[in-house]
Protein backbone atom coordinates (compact mmCIF):
# COMPACT_ATOMS: atom_id res chain seq x y z
CA UNK A 1 0.00 0.00 0.00
CA UNK A 2 1.44 3.46 -0.92
CA UNK A 3 0.11 5.08 2.05
CA UNK A 4 1.84 2.92 4.64
CA UNK A 5 4.20 4.56 6.45
CA UNK A 6 7.89 3.85 5.77
CA UNK A 7 9.48 4.70 9.02
CA UNK A 8 8.79 6.22 12.43
CA UNK A 9 9.13 9.86 11.43
CA UNK A 10 6.16 9.66 8.68
CA UNK A 11 4.26 7.41 11.03
CA UNK A 12 4.23 10.14 13.69
CA UNK A 13 3.19 12.66 10.91
CA UNK A 14 0.39 10.85 10.23
CA UNK A 15 -1.21 10.05 13.25
CA UNK A 16 -0.76 13.64 14.20
CA UNK A 17 -2.48 14.51 10.95
CA UNK A 18 -5.40 12.24 11.65
CA UNK A 19 -5.57 13.20 15.31
CA UNK A 20 -5.91 17.38 14.43
CA UNK A 21 -8.65 16.17 11.78
CA UNK A 22 -10.98 14.14 13.85
CA UNK A 23 -10.68 16.82 16.66
CA UNK A 24 -12.36 19.20 13.96
CA UNK A 25 -14.88 16.55 13.17
CA UNK A 26 -16.05 16.40 16.77
CA UNK A 27 -16.56 20.04 16.21
CA UNK A 28 -19.49 19.84 13.39
CA UNK A 29 -22.59 20.26 16.05
CA UNK A 30 -24.56 17.04 15.64
CA UNK A 31 -28.28 16.88 15.53
CA UNK A 32 -28.57 14.95 18.62
CA UNK A 33 -26.56 17.91 21.11
CA UNK A 34 -29.14 20.48 19.25
CA UNK A 35 -31.91 18.17 20.20
CA UNK A 36 -31.08 18.05 23.62
CA UNK A 37 -30.61 21.98 24.55
CA UNK A 38 -34.26 22.93 23.03
CA UNK A 39 -36.23 20.06 24.54
CA UNK A 40 -36.79 21.90 27.74
CA UNK A 41 -39.37 23.59 27.98
CA UNK A 42 -38.63 27.21 26.58
CA UNK A 43 -40.51 29.33 28.83
CA UNK A 44 -38.18 27.96 31.84
CA UNK A 45 -35.65 29.73 29.16
CA UNK A 46 -35.66 33.36 30.69
CA UNK A 47 -34.93 33.47 34.51
CA UNK A 48 -36.16 36.10 35.82
CA UNK A 49 -33.30 35.92 38.35
CA UNK A 50 -32.49 39.43 38.92
CA UNK A 51 -35.75 40.58 40.76
CA UNK A 52 -35.26 38.12 43.60
CA UNK A 53 -32.76 37.27 46.25
CA UNK A 54 -33.93 34.09 48.87
CA UNK A 55 -33.76 34.36 52.45
CA UNK A 56 -34.25 31.65 55.00
CA UNK A 57 -35.04 32.38 58.37
CA UNK A 58 -35.11 29.50 61.00
CA UNK A 59 -36.95 30.25 64.33
CA UNK A 60 -35.51 28.00 67.25
CA UNK A 61 -38.04 28.65 69.59
CA UNK A 62 -40.42 26.64 67.62
CA UNK A 63 -38.36 23.97 66.14
CA UNK A 64 -39.95 20.71 68.01
CA UNK A 65 -38.23 18.35 66.41
CA UNK A 66 -40.66 16.09 64.42
CA UNK A 67 -38.27 15.89 61.89
CA UNK A 68 -41.41 15.98 58.94
CA UNK A 69 -38.67 18.86 57.10
CA UNK A 70 -36.21 15.71 56.86
CA UNK A 71 -38.40 13.36 55.74
CA UNK A 72 -39.59 16.09 53.37
CA UNK A 73 -36.55 16.14 51.56
CA UNK A 74 -35.31 12.86 51.23
CA UNK A 75 -38.70 12.24 49.41
CA UNK A 76 -38.53 16.02 47.35
CA UNK A 77 -34.80 15.10 46.14
CA UNK A 78 -34.90 11.60 46.35
CA UNK A 79 -31.58 12.20 48.44
CA UNK A 80 -29.63 8.76 49.46
CA UNK A 81 -30.56 7.62 52.64
CA UNK A 82 -27.51 7.62 54.10
CA UNK A 83 -27.18 11.67 53.58
CA UNK A 84 -29.14 14.09 54.22
CA UNK A 85 -29.75 18.08 52.63
CA UNK A 86 -31.04 19.45 55.87
CA UNK A 87 -30.70 17.65 59.01
CA UNK A 88 -31.80 18.31 62.66
CA UNK A 89 -29.89 18.95 65.60
CA UNK A 90 -30.82 18.42 69.39
CA UNK A 91 -28.64 20.11 72.02
CA UNK A 92 -29.03 19.38 75.78
CA UNK A 93 -26.89 21.42 77.65
CA UNK A 94 -26.41 20.72 82.02
CA UNK A 95 -26.06 23.10 84.72
CA UNK A 96 -22.09 22.58 84.17
CA UNK A 97 -22.18 23.96 80.93
CA UNK A 98 -21.47 20.48 78.81
CA UNK A 99 -23.15 20.40 75.74
CA UNK A 100 -24.39 17.27 74.05
CA UNK A 101 -25.46 17.11 70.74
CA UNK A 102 -26.95 14.15 69.09
CA UNK A 103 -29.13 13.77 65.73
CA UNK A 104 -30.26 9.95 65.58
CA UNK A 105 -30.21 9.31 61.56
CA UNK A 106 -30.46 12.99 60.78
CA UNK A 107 -33.66 13.15 63.10
CA UNK A 108 -35.79 11.47 60.27
CA UNK A 109 -37.19 9.07 62.68
CA UNK A 110 -37.67 12.00 65.81
CA UNK A 111 -36.03 11.75 68.89
CA UNK A 112 -36.30 9.75 71.90
CA UNK A 113 -34.59 9.42 75.48
CA UNK A 114 -32.39 11.63 76.92
CA UNK A 115 -28.64 11.27 75.48
CA UNK A 116 -27.33 14.35 77.83
CA UNK A 117 -25.84 13.12 81.54
CA UNK A 118 -26.81 15.28 84.48
CA UNK A 119 -29.65 17.91 84.72
CA UNK A 120 -30.47 19.52 81.39
CA UNK A 121 -31.03 23.19 81.98
CA UNK A 122 -31.65 24.15 78.19
CA UNK A 123 -32.55 21.44 75.16
CA UNK A 124 -33.35 22.78 71.91
CA UNK A 125 -33.39 21.39 68.49
CA UNK A 126 -31.21 23.52 65.43
CA UNK A 127 -32.78 22.69 62.31
CA UNK A 128 -29.21 22.43 59.62
CA UNK A 129 -29.00 22.96 56.12
CA UNK A 130 -27.15 24.64 52.92
CA UNK A 131 -26.82 28.33 54.53
CA UNK A 132 -26.71 29.59 51.03
CA UNK A 133 -23.76 32.19 51.81
CA UNK A 134 -23.10 34.90 49.84
CA UNK A 135 -19.41 35.03 50.18
CA UNK A 136 -19.05 31.04 49.18
CA UNK A 137 -16.07 28.53 50.07
CA UNK A 138 -17.65 25.78 48.25
CA UNK A 139 -17.95 27.30 44.70
CA UNK A 140 -14.68 29.26 44.99
CA UNK A 141 -12.79 25.89 45.29
CA UNK A 142 -14.42 23.96 42.01
CA UNK A 143 -12.35 23.13 39.59
CA UNK A 144 -14.65 22.41 37.07
CA UNK A 145 -17.08 25.14 37.76
CA UNK A 146 -19.87 22.91 38.70
CA UNK A 147 -20.58 24.38 41.45
CA UNK A 148 -21.99 27.78 40.91
CA UNK A 149 -24.61 30.54 42.67
CA UNK A 150 -27.34 31.97 40.78
CA UNK A 151 -28.13 35.42 41.14
CA UNK A 152 -31.08 34.68 43.58
CA UNK A 153 -28.44 33.82 45.88
CA UNK A 154 -28.84 29.94 45.28
CA UNK A 155 -25.73 27.62 45.23
CA UNK A 156 -26.22 24.77 42.88
CA UNK A 157 -24.11 21.88 41.40
CA UNK A 158 -24.33 20.91 38.60
CA UNK A 159 -23.85 16.71 38.36
CA UNK A 160 -23.11 15.97 34.67
CA UNK A 161 -20.10 18.70 35.08
CA UNK A 162 -19.07 17.43 38.90
CA UNK A 163 -15.93 15.04 39.15
CA UNK A 164 -16.37 14.21 42.68
CA UNK A 165 -13.44 15.34 43.49
CA UNK A 166 -15.01 16.56 47.02
CA UNK A 167 -12.85 19.81 47.32
CA UNK A 168 -16.05 21.67 48.14
CA UNK A 169 -17.33 19.57 50.77
CA UNK A 170 -14.28 19.73 52.77
CA UNK A 171 -14.33 23.51 51.93
CA UNK A 172 -17.77 23.51 53.09
CA UNK A 173 -17.90 24.62 56.92
CA UNK A 174 -21.28 23.97 57.72
CA UNK A 175 -20.76 20.02 56.97
CA UNK A 176 -23.54 20.34 54.48
CA UNK A 177 -22.29 18.72 51.56
CA UNK A 178 -21.33 15.14 50.88
CA UNK A 179 -20.15 13.09 47.86
CA UNK A 180 -23.43 10.97 46.71
CA UNK A 181 -22.76 7.53 46.44
CA UNK A 182 -24.72 6.47 43.55
CA UNK A 183 -23.79 9.17 41.46
CA UNK A 184 -20.35 10.16 43.12
CA UNK A 185 -20.72 13.60 42.65
CA UNK A 186 -21.40 16.53 45.06
CA UNK A 187 -24.93 17.26 46.38
CA UNK A 188 -26.29 19.47 48.40
CA UNK A 189 -29.59 21.74 49.44
CA UNK A 190 -30.81 23.47 46.28
CA UNK A 191 -33.69 25.32 48.36
CA UNK A 192 -36.14 23.47 46.52
CA UNK A 193 -34.66 25.38 43.60
CA UNK A 194 -37.61 23.81 41.11
CA UNK A 195 -40.15 24.73 43.55
CA UNK A 196 -39.02 28.45 44.47
CA UNK A 197 -38.87 29.07 40.84
CA UNK A 198 -42.32 28.00 40.00
CA UNK A 199 -43.68 29.83 43.65
CA UNK A 200 -43.91 27.28 45.68
CA UNK A 201 -42.06 27.02 48.97
CA UNK A 202 -38.87 24.43 49.37
CA UNK A 203 -40.71 21.08 50.45
CA UNK A 204 -38.97 21.49 54.30
CA UNK A 205 -40.73 24.80 54.78
CA UNK A 206 -43.70 23.08 53.47
CA UNK A 207 -44.61 20.87 55.28
CA UNK A 208 -43.11 22.69 58.56
CA UNK A 209 -46.45 22.19 61.34
CA UNK A 210 -45.23 25.50 63.33
CA UNK A 211 -43.64 27.64 61.25
CA UNK A 212 -39.79 27.65 62.35
CA UNK A 213 -38.63 26.91 58.82
CA UNK A 214 -39.73 30.17 56.95
CA UNK A 215 -38.71 31.54 53.25
CA UNK A 216 -39.17 34.31 51.08
CA UNK A 217 -37.42 36.71 48.68
CA UNK A 218 -35.80 39.69 50.04
CA UNK A 219 -36.33 41.89 47.02
CA UNK A 220 -40.21 41.17 47.20
CA UNK A 221 -41.64 43.99 49.80
CA UNK A 222 -44.53 42.33 50.77
CA UNK A 223 -42.67 39.29 51.50
CA UNK A 224 -43.24 38.34 55.25
CA UNK A 225 -39.06 37.19 55.35
CA UNK A 226 -38.31 40.70 54.86
CA UNK A 227 -39.97 41.94 58.19
CA UNK A 228 -38.13 38.42 59.67
CA UNK A 229 -34.60 39.11 58.34
CA UNK A 230 -34.18 43.54 58.81
CA UNK A 231 -36.29 43.53 62.43
CA UNK A 232 -35.97 40.56 64.29
CA UNK A 233 -32.63 39.88 66.37
CA UNK A 234 -30.95 37.35 64.03
CA UNK A 235 -27.59 35.13 64.05
CA UNK A 236 -25.75 33.07 61.13
CA UNK A 237 -23.92 29.97 61.96
CA UNK A 238 -20.00 30.81 62.56
CA UNK A 239 -19.96 34.50 61.37
CA UNK A 240 -16.72 34.92 62.06
CA UNK A 241 -15.90 32.94 58.99
CA UNK A 242 -17.64 35.73 56.77
CA UNK A 243 -18.87 33.82 54.75
CA UNK A 244 -22.29 35.52 54.92
CA UNK A 245 -25.06 33.58 54.89
CA UNK A 246 -28.41 33.79 53.83
CA UNK A 247 -29.70 31.14 56.55
CA UNK A 248 -30.94 33.13 59.41
CA UNK A 249 -31.35 31.80 63.01
CA UNK A 250 -34.03 33.71 65.42
CA UNK A 251 -33.47 32.44 69.26
CA UNK A 252 -29.87 31.46 68.56
CA UNK A 253 -28.06 30.07 71.64
CA UNK A 254 -24.29 30.78 72.52
CA UNK A 255 -24.05 26.84 72.86
CA UNK A 256 -24.71 26.54 68.79
CA UNK A 257 -21.64 25.17 66.64
CA UNK B 1 14.44 32.31 1.01
CA UNK B 2 16.56 29.90 2.77
CA UNK B 3 17.30 32.40 5.57
CA UNK B 4 13.48 32.15 6.77
CA UNK B 5 13.18 28.78 6.84
CA UNK B 6 13.62 28.31 10.50
CA UNK B 7 10.86 31.21 11.22
CA UNK B 8 8.41 29.83 8.25
CA UNK B 9 8.41 25.94 10.31
CA UNK B 10 8.13 28.08 13.72
CA UNK B 11 5.16 29.62 12.57
CA UNK B 12 3.68 26.86 11.24
CA UNK B 13 4.06 24.58 14.50
CA UNK B 14 2.82 27.41 16.51
CA UNK B 15 -0.34 27.58 13.98
CA UNK B 16 -1.19 23.90 13.86
CA UNK B 17 -0.91 23.67 17.85
CA UNK B 18 -3.08 26.88 18.30
CA UNK B 19 -5.81 25.36 15.66
CA UNK B 20 -5.46 21.81 18.04
CA UNK B 21 -6.04 23.66 21.00
CA UNK B 22 -9.17 25.85 19.94
CA UNK B 23 -10.39 22.45 18.66
CA UNK B 24 -10.07 20.56 22.16
CA UNK B 25 -11.25 23.65 23.96
CA UNK B 26 -14.47 23.43 21.62
CA UNK B 27 -14.60 19.59 22.45
CA UNK B 28 -14.11 20.10 26.36
CA UNK B 29 -16.25 23.20 26.90
CA UNK B 30 -20.21 22.29 27.06
CA UNK B 31 -22.12 24.62 24.62
CA UNK B 32 -23.95 26.38 27.03
CA UNK B 33 -21.19 26.86 29.56
CA UNK B 34 -20.38 31.22 30.44
CA UNK B 35 -23.90 31.88 28.47
CA UNK B 36 -24.61 33.43 32.51
CA UNK B 37 -21.51 33.31 34.22
CA UNK B 38 -18.73 30.35 34.92
CA UNK B 39 -21.12 27.45 34.77
CA UNK B 40 -23.04 25.61 32.26
CA UNK B 41 -26.16 27.69 31.69
CA UNK B 42 -28.28 24.73 30.38
CA UNK B 43 -28.27 22.97 34.10
CA UNK B 44 -30.14 26.31 35.07
CA UNK B 45 -33.28 24.90 33.42
CA UNK B 46 -32.80 21.85 33.94
CA UNK B 47 -32.94 22.11 37.74
CA UNK B 48 -36.12 24.19 36.53
CA UNK B 49 -37.70 21.53 34.79
CA UNK B 50 -37.57 19.03 37.84
CA UNK B 51 -41.40 18.21 38.77
CA UNK B 52 -42.33 19.39 42.36
CA UNK B 53 -42.71 16.28 44.61
CA UNK B 54 -44.67 17.20 47.91
CA UNK B 55 -47.86 18.74 47.66
CA UNK B 56 -48.30 22.19 49.43
CA UNK B 57 -51.60 23.05 50.80
CA UNK B 58 -52.98 25.07 47.81
CA UNK B 59 -52.81 21.69 45.52
CA UNK B 60 -54.46 19.91 48.33
CA UNK B 61 -57.64 22.35 48.10
CA UNK B 62 -57.87 21.86 44.37
CA UNK B 63 -59.58 19.04 44.70
CA UNK B 64 -60.39 18.58 48.89
CA UNK B 65 -62.33 21.41 48.85
CA UNK B 66 -64.86 19.50 51.68
CA UNK B 67 -61.89 18.44 53.51
CA UNK B 68 -60.32 21.37 54.02
CA UNK B 69 -63.31 23.06 55.18
CA UNK B 70 -63.76 20.47 57.73
CA UNK B 71 -59.66 21.16 58.40
CA UNK B 72 -59.72 23.30 61.96
CA UNK B 73 -59.20 22.81 65.47
CA UNK B 74 -55.53 22.84 66.87
CA UNK B 75 -54.20 21.37 63.21
CA UNK B 76 -55.57 23.73 61.64
CA UNK B 77 -52.25 25.55 60.68
CA UNK B 78 -50.91 21.99 60.21
CA UNK B 79 -49.60 21.27 56.72
CA UNK B 80 -51.94 18.16 55.34
CA UNK B 81 -48.45 16.70 54.25
CA UNK B 82 -47.21 16.55 57.48
CA UNK B 83 -50.09 13.34 58.37
CA UNK B 84 -50.97 12.17 54.79
CA UNK B 85 -47.63 11.20 53.66
CA UNK B 86 -48.97 10.68 50.24
CA UNK B 87 -47.50 9.00 47.17
CA UNK B 88 -45.63 10.73 44.98
CA UNK B 89 -48.04 9.92 41.75
CA UNK B 90 -50.86 11.19 44.23
CA UNK B 91 -49.47 14.40 45.21
CA UNK B 92 -48.46 16.29 41.66
CA UNK B 93 -48.77 19.88 42.63
CA UNK B 94 -49.28 22.09 39.96
CA UNK B 95 -51.98 19.29 38.32
CA UNK B 96 -54.55 19.77 40.76
CA UNK B 97 -57.39 18.68 37.89
CA UNK B 98 -54.93 15.72 36.39
CA UNK B 99 -56.15 13.13 39.53
CA UNK B 100 -59.69 13.86 38.98
CA UNK B 101 -59.19 13.75 35.37
CA UNK B 102 -57.57 9.98 35.69
CA UNK B 103 -59.93 8.96 37.76
CA UNK B 104 -62.81 10.57 35.53
CA UNK B 105 -60.98 8.47 32.58
CA UNK B 106 -60.60 5.12 34.26
CA UNK B 107 -64.10 5.22 35.35
CA UNK B 108 -66.05 6.24 32.47
CA UNK B 109 -63.74 3.63 30.24
CA UNK B 110 -64.72 0.89 33.01
CA UNK B 111 -68.37 1.57 32.05
CA UNK B 112 -68.07 2.20 28.64
CA UNK B 113 -66.54 -1.27 28.37
CA UNK B 114 -69.08 -3.00 30.29
CA UNK B 115 -71.90 -1.04 28.13
CA UNK B 116 -70.18 -2.80 24.87
CA UNK B 117 -69.84 -6.33 27.02
CA UNK B 118 -73.74 -5.94 26.99
CA UNK B 119 -73.88 -4.98 23.99
CA UNK B 120 -72.39 -7.68 22.78
CA UNK B 121 -74.53 -10.33 24.21
CA UNK B 122 -77.44 -8.82 22.87
CA UNK B 123 -75.78 -8.46 19.41
CA UNK B 124 -75.64 -12.47 18.89
CA UNK B 125 -79.28 -12.60 19.73
CA UNK B 126 -80.20 -10.06 17.33
CA UNK B 127 -81.49 -6.69 18.61
CA UNK B 128 -83.04 -3.73 17.64
CA UNK B 129 -82.35 -0.27 19.01
CA UNK B 130 -84.77 -0.30 22.10
CA UNK B 131 -82.93 -2.71 23.73
CA UNK B 132 -79.67 -0.01 23.56
CA UNK B 133 -82.25 2.00 25.35
CA UNK B 134 -82.98 -0.27 27.67
CA UNK B 135 -79.82 -1.06 28.32
CA UNK B 136 -79.13 2.53 28.61
CA UNK B 137 -82.40 3.02 31.29
CA UNK B 138 -81.38 0.13 33.03
CA UNK B 139 -77.60 2.02 33.76
CA UNK B 140 -79.44 4.83 35.07
CA UNK B 141 -81.05 3.06 37.68
CA UNK B 142 -77.91 1.51 38.43
CA UNK B 143 -75.50 4.50 38.70
CA UNK B 144 -77.54 7.21 39.44
CA UNK B 145 -77.40 10.32 36.87
CA UNK B 146 -75.42 7.78 34.51
CA UNK B 147 -76.72 8.45 30.82
CA UNK B 148 -75.19 6.24 27.76
CA UNK B 149 -75.98 6.64 23.80
CA UNK B 150 -74.73 4.61 21.18
CA UNK B 151 -73.53 6.61 17.92
CA UNK B 152 -73.39 4.41 15.17
CA UNK B 153 -70.13 4.56 13.07
CA UNK B 154 -69.56 4.63 8.81
CA UNK B 155 -69.20 1.03 8.03
CA UNK B 156 -72.52 -0.15 10.22
CA UNK B 157 -74.61 2.62 8.27
CA UNK B 158 -73.21 1.03 5.19
CA UNK B 159 -75.01 -2.51 6.29
CA UNK B 160 -77.97 -1.33 8.79
CA UNK B 161 -78.71 2.08 7.20
CA UNK B 162 -78.96 5.18 9.62
CA UNK B 163 -80.43 4.79 13.01
CA UNK B 164 -84.27 6.73 13.68
CA UNK B 165 -83.70 10.43 13.44
CA UNK B 166 -84.52 11.10 17.35
CA UNK B 167 -81.36 8.95 18.03
CA UNK B 168 -78.77 10.36 15.70
CA UNK B 169 -76.18 12.56 17.27
CA UNK B 170 -76.84 16.09 16.78
CA UNK B 171 -74.99 17.21 13.26
CA UNK B 172 -72.78 20.37 14.51
CA UNK B 173 -71.28 17.48 17.37
CA UNK B 174 -67.49 18.31 16.94
CA UNK B 175 -66.23 15.47 19.35
CA UNK B 176 -68.63 12.52 18.49
CA UNK B 177 -67.33 13.37 14.38
CA UNK B 178 -63.96 13.09 15.62
CA UNK B 179 -64.54 10.10 17.67
CA UNK B 180 -66.15 8.48 14.23
CA UNK B 181 -63.68 9.69 12.14
CA UNK B 182 -60.48 9.66 13.98
CA UNK B 183 -61.41 6.69 16.78
CA UNK B 184 -59.89 8.91 19.63
CA UNK B 185 -61.29 8.17 23.10
CA UNK B 186 -62.27 12.10 24.63
CA UNK B 187 -63.38 13.18 28.06
CA UNK B 188 -64.62 16.51 28.66
CA UNK B 189 -66.12 18.70 31.64
CA UNK B 190 -69.35 20.12 30.06
CA UNK B 191 -72.46 22.40 31.24
CA UNK B 192 -72.90 25.06 33.66
CA UNK B 193 -71.08 25.79 37.42
CA UNK B 194 -72.68 23.20 39.65
CA UNK B 195 -74.07 21.27 37.13
CA UNK B 196 -71.44 19.74 35.38
CA UNK B 197 -71.57 16.53 33.52
CA UNK B 198 -68.65 14.46 32.71
CA UNK B 199 -68.73 13.45 28.66
CA UNK B 200 -66.77 10.32 27.97
CA UNK B 201 -66.79 9.04 24.22
CA UNK B 202 -65.58 5.64 23.81
CA UNK B 203 -64.95 4.53 20.16
CA UNK B 204 -65.43 1.06 18.93
CA UNK B 205 -63.02 -0.05 17.26
CA UNK B 206 -63.47 -2.87 14.28
CA UNK B 207 -61.57 -6.20 15.29
CA UNK B 208 -61.23 -9.28 13.18
CA UNK B 209 -63.86 -11.09 15.53
CA UNK B 210 -66.63 -8.44 14.89
CA UNK B 211 -66.22 -8.92 10.81
CA UNK B 212 -68.09 -12.10 11.12
CA UNK B 213 -71.54 -10.08 11.12
CA UNK B 214 -70.09 -6.53 10.44
CA UNK B 215 -69.34 -7.90 6.99
CA UNK B 216 -68.71 -4.54 5.70
CA UNK B 217 -66.83 -3.01 8.10
CA UNK B 218 -63.04 -3.17 7.69
CA UNK B 219 -60.42 -3.83 10.62
CA UNK B 220 -59.09 -0.63 11.99
CA UNK B 221 -62.98 1.20 11.38
CA UNK B 222 -64.81 2.77 14.06
CA UNK B 223 -68.36 1.00 13.90
CA UNK B 224 -69.90 3.32 16.64
CA UNK B 225 -68.85 5.16 19.54
CA UNK B 226 -70.41 4.77 22.81
CA UNK B 227 -70.98 8.19 25.07
CA UNK B 228 -71.43 8.27 28.49
CA UNK B 229 -72.46 11.00 30.63
CA UNK B 230 -72.10 11.47 34.24
CA UNK B 231 -72.55 14.18 36.73
CA UNK B 232 -69.55 15.27 38.05
CA UNK B 233 -70.54 16.38 41.68
CA UNK B 234 -71.04 12.42 41.17
CA UNK B 235 -67.87 11.45 39.95
CA UNK B 236 -66.16 13.66 42.78
CA UNK B 237 -67.96 11.71 45.56
CA UNK B 238 -67.05 8.51 43.95
CA UNK B 239 -63.46 9.48 43.77
CA UNK B 240 -63.63 10.53 47.49
CA UNK B 241 -65.07 7.06 48.38
CA UNK B 242 -62.16 5.23 46.72
CA UNK B 243 -59.80 7.39 48.98
CA UNK B 244 -61.67 6.23 51.95
CA UNK B 245 -58.45 4.25 52.51
CA UNK B 246 -56.39 7.68 52.86
CA UNK B 247 -53.09 6.43 52.58
CA UNK B 248 -52.54 8.36 55.83
CA UNK B 249 -49.59 6.94 58.23
CA UNK B 250 -51.62 4.42 59.74
CA UNK B 251 -49.56 4.19 62.94
CA UNK B 252 -49.32 6.33 66.14
CA UNK B 253 -45.77 7.07 65.19
CA UNK B 254 -47.48 9.51 63.25
CA UNK B 255 -48.89 11.51 65.67
CA UNK B 256 -45.89 10.70 67.73
CA UNK B 257 -43.54 12.33 65.68
CA UNK B 258 -44.95 15.78 66.96
CA UNK B 259 -46.11 14.55 69.88
CA UNK B 260 -43.63 12.77 70.76
CA UNK B 261 -43.35 12.65 74.72
CA UNK B 262 -45.90 10.73 75.18
CA UNK B 263 -44.40 8.14 76.54
CA UNK B 264 -42.08 10.11 78.55
CA UNK B 265 -44.25 12.49 80.02
CA UNK B 266 -47.14 10.67 81.96
CA UNK B 267 -48.53 13.38 83.77
CA UNK B 268 -49.49 14.64 80.29
CA UNK B 269 -51.75 11.79 79.91
CA UNK B 270 -52.85 9.98 83.56
CA UNK B 271 -55.35 7.96 81.66
CA UNK B 272 -52.28 6.33 79.58
CA UNK B 273 -50.14 4.47 82.18
CA UNK B 274 -48.18 2.35 79.37
CA UNK B 275 -48.87 3.32 75.86
CA UNK B 276 -48.06 -0.16 74.64
CA UNK B 277 -50.96 -1.95 77.44
CA UNK B 278 -53.29 1.24 76.46
CA UNK B 279 -52.88 0.20 72.95
CA UNK B 280 -53.32 -3.73 73.25
CA UNK B 281 -56.03 -3.63 75.70
CA UNK B 282 -57.98 -0.66 73.64
CA UNK B 283 -59.87 2.23 74.55
CA UNK B 284 -62.98 3.65 75.41
CA UNK B 285 -65.01 3.89 71.28
CA UNK B 286 -67.00 6.76 71.38
CA UNK B 287 -66.93 6.68 67.88
CA UNK B 288 -68.86 4.36 66.63
CA UNK B 289 -67.83 2.09 64.20
CA UNK B 290 -65.18 4.59 63.35
CA UNK B 291 -61.85 2.25 62.71
CA UNK B 292 -59.21 4.65 61.20
CA UNK B 293 -56.43 2.24 62.39
CA UNK B 294 -54.46 5.24 64.24
CA UNK B 295 -54.43 4.45 67.67
CA UNK B 296 -54.32 8.05 68.62
CA UNK B 297 -57.64 9.34 66.65
CA UNK B 298 -59.64 6.94 68.24
CA UNK B 299 -59.94 9.69 71.22
CA UNK B 300 -58.45 12.75 69.63
CA UNK B 301 -60.36 13.66 66.91
CA UNK B 302 -58.27 15.12 63.90
CA UNK B 303 -60.80 16.24 61.21
CA UNK B 304 -60.98 12.90 59.75
CA UNK B 305 -63.99 11.84 61.82
CA UNK B 306 -66.10 13.87 60.58
CA UNK B 307 -65.58 13.63 56.86
CA UNK B 308 -66.58 9.71 57.47
CA UNK B 309 -69.69 11.12 59.13
CA UNK B 310 -70.57 12.98 56.29
CA UNK B 311 -70.12 10.36 53.87
CA UNK B 312 -72.46 8.27 55.60
CA UNK B 313 -74.98 10.32 55.33
CA UNK B 314 -74.61 11.17 51.95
Amino acid sequence: MPDTPKNRREFLKACATAGAVGLWVTLIPRPADAQRVHQIDPSLKTPDWMNHYYAYVIDLRKCIGCGNCVRACKRENKVDERFFRTWVERYQITDDEHVTVDSPNGGHDGFTGNVAQGKVTRAFFVPKMCNHCRNTPCTQVCPVHASYQTPEGVILVDKKRCIGCAYCVQACPYGSRFIDPRTHTADKCTWCYHRITKGLLPACVTVCPTKTRRFGDLKDENDAIRELVYNELTNVLKPDLNTEPFCFYIGFDRAIR
Amino acid sequence: MNSYQHLTRAFVIIAVLALCGVALRGNLVPDTFGKWGAYRASHIDEERARLPLISDDDSCLNCHETEWNMAGGKHANVPCMDCHFLDGEHARPLQGDQSLNEFALRESRKNSEMVFKNLLAVMNQGWNQDDIERLSQMLSQNEWGMRVRVHRGEPVIRQFGEASPKRRAPKGDEDIRKALSLGEESLKIEGEKDAEVVRYLYPLKVEEACLACHTKARVGEVNGVIEVLYPLARMKLKMYQKLADMPIDRSREACQMCHRYLNSRPEKHPQVKDFDEHIQKGWKTNMGPVDLGAPCLRCHKAHIPSIVKRRDNA
